[in-house]
């Protein structure tokens, strides 16, 4: 049913109507159709709407919706008739999808609206109570577009909703910076007081109508921070700044009721507008991805619940000792209970980060997390099921959030009180030669020492270095993660996942008598299941012919077994084929008419260009590799890279931890790279921990960023230009002082004028903004990263 | 040059109106989703095709 695309020209598209482009035109049904997305829908609408699926296809992530607990929790609004719901859906991509999908509604009447927010790949749909979420879901991922549901959107939402906040703050600051400007004009070029006594002051009074609405509005949260951070005792970049606030207005004001100048309001608007710009830049180079997402989005909230014949869903805490659960292929074990029936051989590596599966049998203990990979089983549940505490049990709390403080907040600890003793000094000298004057220069120097250019240019250096990386695939959890990165000087790797591909293995065969007949049978047999390794092999055998092999037979977790042209042909373990049970094996031996003829061994690949990057990295970092697989592959690792810091085999997540946790006592800042879901305690542990996967919607609980799988090879360039940013901010900080000095220069002179303020100031934060700016894309273009 | 007390008023009334309009503007999501829009323009152009195919 998959369209093709033809070249068949100067027909109308039979959906739309719409003069087809020869590049585009899709053909399908003896039908022309201008883009993929009408070809779908029309043949949706032709073929009496619905897209069927049998009630098998429905997996457990989709059925366990229509739960009311767990319905309640997805949905955004609902009456006795409708529901409105949002999904996120990654794989919009264009505007045909957009269109189909917002045409759902012709397509099923019961779909009352759908819309698309394209930026965010999101669907906002209202739908009819009798259409249940899992149908809609389906409906979905048989388009094309599987939903994921997010069950804790409620931060997300606070988020988003704090950014359009600043934003607004934003403009109300750009309102009052703009027209007080406006107003102080006439000052500017020299109106004086005597001339036009009732503009003068009208101009003076407007002013301060506008800063009373700074100040209560965009300037508000500055003092929070500020204050709660005194009263904490702890230093903070806003206390500087709060500083500088009190004393442009508090003079201004002195200045404007005493009847004596025009004051600094201009400038004081103009540095909340600077500022703000500056926070809402920040929280918009991250705000893509989502990091926060609860173990709750990953474990199936509802499960099948088998009573003796009937099966049905029923939430994972409603389950009471002796229910019985069925789990199937591929699907995570959602209970801690007793294998009652089946052959499980459980993959714990997302729990305990062994990578070899374990076999278990009927009767033996079987514990939540793990991830069954030889058929369906059905396991009984012993006690009642505590998630929460389950989960608790391994999953530890990232312990080095508050350790590295940020090096801009080091450098205004010493920015206030350098400026308090300029500012204290000046008062002395003006008190001895000019008393009339002291008072002004004072206040002054604590206006125009704006920590203005400090308070961008962190955000504004590590904004931009956060969005290069995104740009190559290294998405930050948040962008002071850039700091700690630059100061890694250890990095870890774990190895299966990481340094290996996932999705790609090397196939090894010790043993290989097959001629080129028995090569085909051996695929053909191979193609007649689904089971991984049997997929492998009839990969790494398509060279051959294939013939239809009869009998065939497949015994879960053990081996298939067919005749293909009179010959026995039998697949599978060791224990399959020659009766002998070895667990540790992961091989698979071939019989042809009760002869052992081949043996496949499944090895890991090694990702493309790792020599290059380990002896790139070499140059800065020490290497270590620390792998939870044994020994078997040192030899090739070496080959790769002779001089790891530390090669170490037959790890469990907790040596990697303590690893991480003697390298760190020992003074290093570690990087550890993994996989994200197996090695995520040694990546809590470490100062950085980055998980490498294929795509960036998957489920990495303590990681501080993910490096999509593609960008791998990168990795190098990006530790550099993070690197960078040291060097960028302190240049900026340099640019800083510079102005700083000019500024306090005047100030102490006695001759800062409102024009001089209102230029010094905004040219200082445009030019810090520009200058980092600039530094790090001539950086990110020089390594070829942008 | 009394003229001037006007053309201020007037000018911040203008001024003020933007900024409400822009803040109204905000909170109804219009700076929400800057892009499914322009796709949607075709989309509506692409229903009335298809409706007016169908009546035929």
């Amino acid at each position: 049913m998959k369209p093709t695309t033809s070249y068949k020209v100067d027909t109308d598209c039979a959906y739309c109507g719409a003069t087809c482009t020869p590049a585009e035109v899709v053909f399908q049904n003896d039908k022309t159709y201008c883009c993929f997305g009408c070809a779908t829908l029309h043949n949706l609408i032709e073929n009496n709407a619905d897209i069927a699926w049998s009630d098998d296809e429905v997996s457990i992530e989709y059925k366990q919706y229509d739960l009311p607990e767990v319905f309640n929790q997805l949905v955004d609004f609902q009456n006795t008739t409708r529901y409105k719901i949002t999904v996120n859906a990654p794989d919009i991509h264009c505007s045909s999808c957009v269109q189909l999908l917002e045409d759902l509604p012709e397509v099923n009447s019961l779909i009352v609206s759908s819309r698309v927010n394209f930026e965010e790949r999101k669907i906002s749909f209202l739908v009819d109570k009798n259409y249940p979420l899992s149908a809609l879901a389906m409906l979905l991922d048989k388009l094309g577009y599987p939903p994921q549901f997010n069950v804790s959107r409620k931060s997300e939402e606070k988020a988003k909703k704090h950014q359009k906040e600043i934003l607004r703050k934003v403009a109300v600051a750009g309102f009052c910076f703009g027209n007080s400007m406006m107003f102080s004009m006439p000052h500017y070029f020299g109106l004086t007081l005597g001339a036009e006594t009732f503009f003068a002051s009208l101009f003076r009074y407007l002013n301060v109508a506008l800063s009373f609405l700074v100040l209560a509005y965009p300037a508000r949260d500055y003092f929070v921070t500020a204050f709660q951070a005194l009263k904490h005792r702890k230093n903070h970049i806003d206390i500087p700044i709060v500083l500088g606030i009190v004393a442009i207005w508090g003079w201004s004001m002195y200045e404007i009721i005493g009847g004596i100048g025009f004051g600094y309001l201009d400038s004081l608007a103009g540095l909340i507008f600077f500022l703000l710009i500056g926070k809402w830049y920040q929280n918009k180079v991250y705000g893509k991805i989502t990091f926060e997402r609860s173990l709750h989005d990953f474990l199936p909230m509802s499960v099948r619940k088998v009573d003796t014949e009937d099966v049905s869903w029923v939430r994972v805490t409603d389950l009471v000792p002796g229910d019985t659960v069925s789990v199937k292929n591929g699907e995570v074990i959602p209970v801690n209970g007793i294998l009652h029936r089946g052959d499980a051989v459980v993959d714990y590596s997302f729990v305990t980060g062994e990578s070899q599966p374990e076999k278990v049998s009927a009767g033996e203990a079987i514990f939540i997390g793990g991830k069954q990979t030889a058929g369906s089983i059905e396991v009984t549940i012993q006690e009642k099921q505590d998630i929460d505490k389950i989960w608790s049990a391994w999953k530890t709390p990232k312990e080095n959030e508050s350790t590295s403080s940020n090096w801009i907040e080091q450098v205004s600890t010493y920015f206030t009180p350098f400026v308090l003793i300029v500012a204290f000094l000046s008062l002395a000298f003006w008190m001895y030669f000019e008393p009339s004057k002291a008072l002004f220069v004072f206040s002054a120097v604590l206006i125009v020492a704006c920590p203005c250019a400090l308070a961008l240019s962190s955000p504004f250096t590590f904004g931009s270095i956060v969005r290069t990386l995104g740009k190559n695939a290294l998405f930050l959890k948040s962008s002071d993660r850039v700091e700690t990165l630059s100061e890694v000087d250890h990095i870890i790797f774990d190895k299966t996942g990481t340094l290996t591909v996932t999705d790609e293995v090397r196939v090894d065969t010790p043993l290989y008598h097959l001629d080129h007949k028995e090569e085909a049978y051996v695929r053909s047999v191979a193609a007649q299941s689904n089971h991984p390794l049997s997929v492998l092999i009839a990969k790494h055998l398509d060279h051959a012919a294939y013939i239809d092999p009869e009998q065939f037979e497949e015994i879960e977790g053990k081996g298939v077994q067919a005749v293909v042209n009179g010959r026995q042909v039998r697949l599978g373990s060791e224990q399959f084929i020659k009766n002998e049970a070895n667990k540790a094996e992961t091989g698979v031996y071939v019989e042809i008419n009760g002869e052992v003829k081949a043996q496949f061994v499944f090895g890991n690949l090694y990702r493309n260009g790792l020599k290059n990057l380990f002896n790139a990295l070499g140059e800065d970092y020490k290497i270590s590799v620390l792998s939870g697989d044994n020994d078997g592959e040192l030899e090739e690792l070496r080959a790769l890279y002779p001089n790891f810091n530390v090669l170490s085999f037959n790890n469990s997540p907790l040596h990697k931890k303590e690893f991480i946790h003697t390298c760190r006592a020992n003074g290093d800042t570690t990087l550890m790279i993994g996989d994200g879901l197996n090695d995520q305690v040694a990546l809590n542990q470490s100062d950085i921990g980055l998980a490498v996967a294929e795509n960036i919607n998957g489920f990495y609980p303590s990681s501080d960023g993910i490096l999509v799988a593609d960008a791998f090879d990168k990795l190098p360039r990006l530790l550099k230009l993070s690197k960078y940013s040291k060097r960028v901010l302190k240049s900026s900080l340099a640019f800083s002082v510079f102005y700083n000095l000019i500024g306090i220069a005047f100030a102490v002179a006695g001759s800062l004028t409102p024009i001089v303020a209102a230029i010094l100031m905004p040219l200082s934060s445009i030019t810090v903004v520009g200058l980092v700016t600039a530094l790090v894309s001539l950086r990110a273009k020089k390594l070829e990263l942008i | 040059m009394k003229i001037l007390v006007l053309l201020i008023s007037a000018s911040m009334l203008m001024a003020l109106l933007f900024l409400v309009l822009f803040i109204k503007a905000q909170k109804h999501g219009q700076f929400d989703d800057l892009e499914s829009p322009s796709f949607r323009i075709l989309n509506e152009k692409n229903k009335t095709g298809y409706n007016a195919k169908r009546k035929i």
